[in-house]
């Protein structure tokens, strides 16, 4: 198991949502929930997370913030996508500002279902994702080059562009 | 002579919940200008109704926002009972009443535990969350959600109280209250607290005034604005509301007037509980919202709420429109800001109590 | 609740508002609405819990003057009309005059177009398309600078 999942840090931003979803996350850290038992420490700063949990969808004027947050975080990192909102848009899909579920703006690998979601199902999707983080880990160790994801796109042959 | 420097604040910060931008111009340490910036959150809701059924369109009206998600959608129906003419039964008035201040509490607590988080004091920021748990079994209780729970609708409720729900709310409430009481004496006496937020802040009863402050804000500067003193709706006549107020309007007297608030809704409570007159909670809706035009308020545990409707006749309202309290802060927030040093920025932006999604829409 | 509503012209708008203000009335808020050629604009005011709600009808093009200097913040909402109808309001305070800035929308003044009377009919038809995290895996593969994190690899 790697060190990551053993205590794993999380960021969270709010999209384009009601905040119905980001204070049941919140609610997830608080003492009848406690996340940290499971080692689990909220952060506000992306580039000490490891689980990036986004609550709401896409607009054009969020979509570049969720990218630079996504973008600042280290590898390996996972992405759980928190409420009916995040992961298709939701009751609000057909407003004219709304582009869509967080799949639309980063790789999402967690769906978190629920209006609002509840704090059970969001600690379940953090565990899921904890597996993914682990698998990543484990990837990214075995590629030749430590530290650069051979899985990402942009590295031509152990390089980034 | 320092030159102004410009600091981006949000809208990602740790302690934003939501995210708004503002661009913070600095001399020094002291911030001269705050410049807000919004629209991270918006996502067009109004234009939903040409989409939606009258009647669906409650459960949209709900997810304005999570936290005073009941009170919207209160706001809403009774927008559309005042289009249609429905007397709603007295019981379902009660109802409503009740469950709009427990959200109050709700809220409330959830400011008090982000102030306390805002501050660096995360035992209280643990506790304040711990007690708005109990409010929130309560709503899951009688209505079976825990944040968004869709229980108003045109004509009425869906749930009604049971006889044991009604006992166990009392004796949970009562509880609470204790156990809040000791939480509350922190706020007040704690000597970090008080020198993080007394004097910090100052908004001054003109300037509440000028600057078309709202419900807690403007009660805090002593401006006794809160319309459930002039509700005719809810059971807040039958209970002899009065506002609460404070009148040194700083960062201090907003947690104070917050404070107060809590216990008197659970006051309210408690008085609904006992005078819940018997009787239908629900009343048959027929028909569509006729032509014509409807204005409606309800006090927010943020402030006053404006709610607009307008029909043509059809399934679908020809428009919506929801002034709500965190666009009315938003002036005074600006306001205050100015002069405050940098350090108490984040401290000052959640005494007001910001909700963006409300704000935004 | 109690209210009443005053039809005005919009020359005489700076005046009443300014009569409201001497009164010592509270601006509640600027309501606008699209109709069959032109807005109608809602000032709300506030005296003791009474509404007066003052009613002007534009026509298409036309421009209204801003009340930012009697009530500094009407900003709030006079640059939202502005970005989300397309009406022009003439000298909004320059401090707080965003020009257009104040919503960043990826669709200009989507309120401008009037409503379809089709819409009516349509409303109870639900599209289902586009769910849950359908639409994932072809974002993925095409979007400019999406990265794939190699799930299941």
């Amino acid at each position: 198991m790697a060190f990551e999942t053993k205590s794993p840090w999380l960021i969270h931003y709010d999209g384009s949502s009601c905040n119905g979803c980001d204070i049941e996350v919140l609610a997830c850290l608080t003492p009848l929930f406690d996340v940290e038992r499971f080692g689990i420490v909220n952060t506000g700063n992306p580039k000490q997370a490891d689980i990036f949990l986004v609550t709401g969808g896409v607009n054009a004027q969020n979509l570049p913030v969720v990218r630079q947050i996504y973008d600042e975080m280290a590898e390996p990192k996972v992405v759980v996508a928190v409420g009916t909102c995040a992961c298709s848009g939701g009751v609000f899909r057909e407003c004219y500002n709304m582009m869509g579920g967080m799949d639309k703006a980063i790789p999402v690998d967690v769906f978190v279902p629920g209006c609002a979601a509840r704090p059970e199902a969001i600690i379940d999707g953090v565990v899921k994702g904890l597996a993914l983080l682990d698998e990543k880990h484990r990837n990214l160790k075995a590629s030749k080059t430590y530290g650069v994801s051979e899985d990402d796109p942009r590295t031509i042959g152990g390089v980034r562009e | 002579m320092a030159e102004i420097t410009t600091v981006p604040f949000g809208p990602q910060h740790p302690v934003l919940p939501e995210p708004v931008h503002l661009d913070l111009e600095l001399k020094d340490e002291k911030v001269v200008r705050a410049i807000p910036s919004i629209g991270y959150v918006h996502r067009g809701l109004e234009k939903l109704v040409e989409k939606r059924d009258f009647k669906q369109f409650t459960f949209v009206a709900e997810r304005v926002c999570g936290i005073c998600s009941f009170g919207h959608g209160w706001g809403y129906v009774k927008a559309v009972e005042g289009l249609m003419g429905i007397e709603v039964p007295r019981r379902a008035s009660y109802l409503r009443t009740l469950w709009h201040e427990l959200s109050r509490v709700h809220s409330h607590l959830l400011w008090l535990g982000l102030a306390a988080d805002a501050m660096g004091f995360e035992s209280l920021f643990m506790t304040a969350w711990r007690l708005r748990e109990t409010v929130l079994d309560l709503f899951e209780e009688t209505t079976g959600g825990r944040v968004i729970f869709s229980v108003c609708k045109v004509g009425g409720v869906r749930r009604d109280l049971t006889g044991a729900m009604r006992t166990e709310m009392e004796e949970k409430l009562k509880g609470m209250r204790k156990e809040f009481r000791a939480m509350s004496d922190v706020f007040l006496h704690d000597g970090t607290i008080q020198s993080r937020l007394a004097g910090i802040g100052v908004l001054s009863l003109q300037d509440a005034r000028d600057f078309g402050c709202l419900g807690p804000m403007a009660r805090a500067s002593g401006l006794p604005l809160d319309y459930r003193c002039a509700d005719d709706e809810g059971a807040y006549k039958d209970l002899h509301f009065r506002p609460v107020t404070e009148q040194a309007g700083d960062c201090l007297a907003r947690v104070k007037v917050r404070l107060e608030e809590i216990e008197q809704s659970v006051g309210l409570i408690l008085g609904c509980l006992e005078n819940l007159p018997d009787g239908p909670v629900e009343v048959p809706v027929k028909g569509f919202p006729p032509a014509g035009e409807y204005f409606t308020r309800v006090e927010q545990p943020r402030g006053e709420a404006v709610y607009y409707v307008k029909g043509n006749g059809t399934r679908n309202l020809e428009r919506f429109r929801l002034r709500t309290p965190t666009n009315g802060n938003l002036p005074g927030l600006v306001k205050i800001l100015q002069g405050c040093d940098l350090a108490d920025v984040p401290n000052i932006i959640l005494t007001i109590d910001p909700c963006i999604s409300c704000c935004e829409r | 609740m109690q209210q009443q509503f005053i039809e005005i012209q919009p020359d005489g708008l700076p005046e009443r508002v300014a009569r409201f203000k001497k009164e010592g009335c509270r601006l509640v808020q600027i309501l606008c609405t699209r109709v069959e050629g032109g807005y109608e604009l809602t000032y709300s005011f506030d005296r003791n819990y009474f509404l007066y709600h003052l009613r002007l009808t534009l026509p298409e093009g036309a421009s209204v003057m801003s009340v930012t200097t009697m009530f500094w913040y009407a900003f709030v909402w006079e640059n939202e009309i502005h970005d989300l109808f397309g009406l022009d309001i003439r000298f909004i305070s320059e401090d707080v005059d965003y020009r257009g800035h104040f919503f960043h929308l990826a669709e200009k003044t989507p309120w401008h177009e009037l409503q379809k009377a089709a819409h009516a009919k349509q409303a109870f038809k639900v599209d289902l398309r586009g769910g849950l995290g359908i639409d994932a895996a072809a974002i993925r593969k095409d979007a400019p600078d999406g990265t794939d994190n190699g799930k299941g690899v």
